[in-house]
């Protein structure tokens, strides 16, 4: 016990040395917000309720390309883009009920903030289901996840933005991307229609 | 430096790290600690319209649990009660714990395996080493995710946010058009725009120097501050400053529990003033969260 006793004092300052410089490197390269697992990275970046997440759906039908936000950006060609969830909002879509509406909800807080790769297959399974019960097969995802930014210079907003595409029901990175054209750099890697 | 100096240095760090805390800072840190949990507990029922039965138990468990925590035989009784409160709401909010949080149950688990009679670091030395090291990595942080070198990361307050940081930001800068005859702030907060798509947004050109400057205060402040603690000599400063520090955080950032957290450990730094600071920070610190709502 005693020996116990001498090493907790000891523990807590090692792991309050090592585990933020850590925690640095492991939210840069599984895009988590800084603010989660006790990194004391709070406001050291916007937190996950500043992200957003754009779902886009492929949709080989589909002739025209629809607007992802109040912009001249457009889904990426053969996809339909599906939801927008920001900070509180949910642009949900108009079919949904209050349950699924907070199921999405709940789902995409999960990608904004945590950006688990259980987070996005849950996403996918529920877009499954949408689409199973309608009879269809379970289609070709993309999710794109954007981080507000300001360029204090120009005066300028723009985002950072990550991604995931599900493919034959496996789900791989589309990269990463900055700027104002970061959507059409990583809509450009998603795969067209045949 | 030569390197025989720094080893005497650090071995000097060591000891001091080692010996023993004044006694009446180790009861103070500790009921300061443990009475703005109850405190804050208490107040979060308060403002819940419908308390819920759960939350009105966990105040009386954790009364009981302070007054045991007072006796001599159930100190440690009264401390792993709140321990395992304070563990399982950790549990229970993850992923989405708050940072300090964490570091509460850090501290309270030094409390409860503190051995006075032993050579083992106690938990008020924990706790000012503790802290240093939050600050500083907290700063680390600041620096490594790049949000503050620019000032980006206060100005999307300043500009889009419609919570209390943002309108205390902007506050704040009002006042200093106002006194330095400056050019006003346009009506704020704007609509959030579609970043992914880009905009441009405007401010006064002082606003974005006061935004950069403040931002790289702070992060510069969380870094050095603890930097000059190690030395004894500027140790008291810099905890002076690190405490002006967290009520700027606190007042900007309504992060009222990690306040008193932050100030418990710091106040330990004026080990002779503790019977005096520790009961005026609690009455502050109250004053301060009912103010600002919290």
């Amino acid at each position: 016990m005693r020996r116990i006793r001498a090493l907790v004092p000891w523990t807590i300052l090692a792991l309050l040395v090592l585990w933020p410089p850590v925690h640095i490197l492991l939210a840069r390269h599984y895009h988590f917000s800084t603010w989660r697992y006790g990194g004391f990275g709070m406001y050291a970046a916007p937190d996950g309720g500043e992200r957003e997440v754009y779902v886009f759906i492929q949709d080989c039908s589909a002739r025209n390309a629809t607007e992802v936000a109040p912009t001249t950006t457009k889904a990426p060609p053969g996809f339909i883009y599906r939801v927008r969830a920001g900070r509180a909002d949910l642009m949900a879509l108009p079919e949904l009920s209050s349950d699924e509406q907070r199921a999405l909800s709940s789902l995409t807080r999960d990608i904004r903030s945590l950006s688990r790769p259980s987070d996005f297959e849950q996403l996918g399974r529920w877009i499954d289901a949408r689409g199973a019960a309608k009879g269809e097969s379970p289609p070709v995802i993309a999710v794109l996840v954007s981080t507000p930014r300001l360029d204090t210079v120009k005066g300028a907003a723009y985002a950072d933005v990550f991604g995931f595409l599900r493919e034959r029901g496996r789900w791989s990175s589309v990269g990463e991307a900055s700027g104002t054209s970061a959507l059409d750099v990583l809509t450009a890697r998603l795969s067209a229609c045949p | 430096m030569n390197p025989l100096s720094l080893r005497e240095v650090t071995n000097g760090l060591g000891r001091e790290f080692c010996a023993p805390v004044a006694p009446d800072v180790a009861a103070w840190f500790h009921r300061f600690f443990l009475g703005k949990t109850l405190l804050l507990e208490c107040l979060g029922v308060m403002a819940a319209r419908n308390a819920e039965g759960l939350a009105l138990a966990r105040v009386l468990i954790m009364s009981t649990a302070l007054l045991l925590a007072e006796t001599r035989h159930f100190e440690r009784l009264g401390i792993f009660v709140f321990f395992l409160l304070r563990t399982t709401d950790v549990v229970l909010s993850f992923p989405y714990t708050i940072n300090h949080a964490f570091f509460e149950c850090a501290l309270l688990l030094a409390l409860l395996l503190s051995d006075r009679e032993s050579e083992v670091p106690q938990p008020a030395r924990v706790a000012q080493v503790g802290i240093l090291l939050v600050f500083f990595q907290a700063g680390v942080q600041k620096l490594a995710h790049g949000h503050y070198v620019n000032g980006e990361f206060l100005a999307l307050r300043v500009l889009f946010d419609e919570g209390d940081m943002g309108r205390r930001l902007r506050w704040m800068l009002e006042g200093t058009a106002q006194l330095g005859g400056l050019a006003p702030l346009p009506p704020l907060p704007l609509p959030r725009p579609s970043f992914i798509a880009g905009a441009e947004v405007s401010l006064p050109a002082w606003t974005w120097s006061v935004l950069r400057g403040l931002s790289n205060g702070v992060w510069i402040a969380e870094m050095g501050l603890p930097v000059l603690a190690l030395h004894k000599a500027s140790r008291a400063w810099a905890a002076i400053g690190l405490l002006f520090l967290e009520s700027f955080i606190l007042v900007l950032s309504g992060e009222t529990s990690f306040g008193f957290t932050t100030v418990a450990c710091l106040l330990s730094f004026f080990p002779e003033l503790a019977r005096w600071t520790y009961p005026a920070a609690l009455l502050a610190l109250t004053g301060v969260v009912v103010l600002l709502g919290r």
